[in-house]
């Protein structure tokens, strides 16, 4: 009866040199979101102005501008706060979000009509912001513990090498059954990321471009164009006039301070 | 009011250079599905209304001076067209604390149907009657904003009294309300002091709001008067504690708003809404939220059906949201009395049709109104449908 024994240990021998010396692509994928979070740190507050440009499959615009305030919370999902000012019947209406990684987020909104803030559901993460082509969970801040990670690949985007890294959402809701994402080798941010329906056929590709540097370290993109390959809509945001690190107070984000919001 | 007027409008062009200046204007067509037993009484309704506003902040958007007028033709009713302040003040906004004096909107609730702790602003039931629209009360408003939450302190030094529809109009009461002689309890009349006090946090999963109103009731006692047969005004002092509170999970709100109210013709009594919200979202893989919205409302004053329509009711509706770049909306409810007899089935539906208009769809049925219920029973032959087309600028 010695030698299951014998087995068992040299099996467990082979599988600890695996992970002593060749990584799994779950740990390789793992490894570089993390570098992706840790490489986005210290931005303290951002504030911008965001343009989205929304076209249907005829080509036909229609516009969209907010101002956005966010702000990094330690260990926790950040704090945004939206306000829109265009389509016009909508101006004054602001969105307040606690995101979190794996309790659902926290959402108000208030309704200038009405001068009434209302707290709502977050969990229709999977519909469109603004009737766009990005949901709402396209726009929700990355937190490790959002995803499992799995490395693909290394590929190549306009000259940049990337690693291909596929999320797989862990929180409930998501529209996707994956996302493939396209990780800048050197600077660890996005250039590209796939989207996969419940279906898991491609739904959208998102387009990041114009990468500037800001605080000497972190990098934001210009664009986020996002294309539906099922329905030739296209959504163009065009963040404007990014701030970071404006010296945004915790008691901006609350809910009483949301009427007030501009 | 009238030197309120005067002095807003010379505030407004005083400040109008650099300021932000939008707002809308709304046509709407109202049609009657029954001839009216009143030979007077049309079958059809138009109505145009303009709501501009101008905002300005100064010293780093510290300070803050809005100014919001309506005013509203209507056609056949004189007493649906007319103007008001709905907001004008100026406020100075700090990181803890805030202070406000002039005139102003609020609202408090959670409900979707019935918010008896909204006790604020009075109504303007000439414009609808559904109580949804508010006249602009004047109070000097003072918020603290801590880690326990937003405590809110009112003094409202000024009472207004509801509008009502003319009586000759359809969707009226039916009756001469004697809004020129109305009776208070207090003998300060209108210029009675009002107080209130509102506590709001968030918690987690939980919205909740506590508060305290102590003056002239918003609603008065119609009762008439022997002589000339108008129902007239009669306005109490009362005390009100207010409860609201939501409870929100992934997919289904829960909501009550609860009062205790004394004053009113002697009496301390109850009244509440309560209910809850189940959305389906993203249905079937499109971008389509469904949401199935369904509240009880109750009202224990003795006389309820004198203030309320809505006294042992239930509301069950459906929303659905098309999350189109139209903003697509629909709301379709019935409330059914519960202890009486009658259906009051609503529908509302908004779509914008370019980046300023936006179309609105409304109807109301008023099916098997029974004469106990005094309110609903004088505008139960007024089912109808209307169009509203907003412009915003």
């Amino acid at each position: 009866m010695k030698k299951p024994l014998i087995l068992f240990s040299l099996a467990i021998t082979i599988f600890s040199s695996q992970l002593l010396f060749a990584q799994t692509a779950e740990e390789r994928g793992l490894e570089i979101a993390k570098k992706q979070v840790v490489r986005d740190q210290g931005w303290i507050d951002l504030q911008a102005d965001l343009e989205m440009i929304l076209f249907n499959r005829h080509g036909e615009q229609s516009n969209r501008s907010n101002s956005i305030k966010t702000m990094e919370v330690k260990d926790d999902g950040d704090k945004s706060l939206i306000v829109f000012h265009t389509p016009k019947d909508l101006k004054g209406t602001a969105m307040l979000t606690y995101s979190h990684a794996v309790v659902p987020d926290e959402q108000w909104l208030y309704l200038p009509a009405l001068k009434r803030t209302k707290r709502i559901s977050s969990s229709n993460k999977s519909g469109p912001f603004l009737g766009s082509e990005f949901a709402y969970e396209d726009l929700s801040s990355f937190e490790i513990e959002k995803f499992s990670y799995k490395y693909i690949k290394e590929e190549s985007i306009k000259g940049r090498p990337c690693y291909v890294v596929e999320y797989t959402p862990l929180y409930s809701n998501s529209g996707y059954t994956r996302q493939l994402a396209w990780v800048d080798k050197e600077l660890y941010h996005p250039l590209r990321i796939d989207f996969y329906d419940r279906k898991n056929e491609i739904l959208k590709t998102l387009t990041f471009d114009g990468y500037k540097k800001y605080l000497d370290k972190i990098w934001r993109p210009t664009t986020m164009d996002v294309v539906n390959h099922q329905t030739g809509k296209r959504t163009l945001l065009t963040w404007n006039n990014i701030r970071l690190n404006t010296g945004l107070k915790d008691s901006e984000f609350s809910t009483a301070k949301l009427k007030t919001a501009r | 009011m009238k030197n309120l007027f005067l002095s807003a409008i010379a505030l407004i062009s005083f400040s109008a250079a650099g300021s932000e200046f939008s707002g809308s204007v709304g046509a709407e067509i109202r049609s009657y599905l029954h001839e009216s037993g009143n030979p007077e009484q049309t079958n059809s309704n138009a109505s145009f209304y303009l709501q501009p506003k101008w905002e300005k902040r100064f010293l780093e958007d510290k300070l803050q001076f809005l100014a919001e007028p309506y005013y509203r033709y209507d056609e056949n009713d004189e007493n649906r067209s007319h103007g008001d302040l709905r907001e004008l003040f100026l406020a100075y906004h700090r990181d803890t604390w805030s202070v406000l004096a002039g005139v102003k909107k609020i609202f408090w609730g959670v409900a979707e149907t019935v918010n008896h702790v909204d006790i604020i602003n009075t109504r303007d039931l000439a414009d609808d009657l559904n109580g949804d629209r508010k006249l602009g009360q004047p109070m000097l408003k003072f918020d603290l904003f801590n880690e326990w939450g937003n405590f809110q302190f009112y003094t409202l030094p000024y009472f207004r009294q509801p509008t009502y529809p003319s009586s000759t109009s359809r969707l009226g009461l039916g009756f001469d309300i004697e809004t020129a002689q109305p009776i208070y309890q207090s003998t300060e009349k209108e210029s009675h002091i009002d107080y209130a006090f509102r506590w709001a946090h968030s918690l987690n999963i939980v919205d909740l709001g506590l508060s305290y109103f102590t003056g002239t009731g918003r609603e008065p006692i119609l009762i008439p008067d022997t002589i000339t047969g108008k129902l007239v005004p009669h306005y109490f002092l009362i005390t009100q504690y207010g409860l609201d509170f939501q409870v929100t999970f992934e997919t289904v709100l829960l909501k009550l708003e609860y009062i205790e109210r004394s004053g009113l013709l002697d009496e301390t009594y109850q009244a509440y809404t309560t209910g809850f919200e189940y959305s389906f979202y993203s249905l079937f893989g499109t971008n389509v939220d469904v949401g199935i919205v369904s509240e009880y409302v109750y009202n224990g004053f003795s006389k309820a059906s004198f203030i309320t329509p809505f006294e042992d009711d239930l509301f069950l509706g459906v929303r659905v949201a098309l999350n189109d770049t139209q903003s697509s909306e629909m709301l379709a409810g019935v409330f059914h009395d519960l202890s009486g007899e009658g259906n009051v089935f609503s529908l509302e539906a908004s779509r914008r049709i370019s980046e300023e208009y936006k179309v609105i769809l409304k109807a109301n049925i008023y099916h098997d109104i029974s004469k106990n219920d005094l309110i609903l029973y004088s505008i139960a032959n007024d089912d109808n449908i209307q169009g509203e087309l907003i412009y915003y600028f």
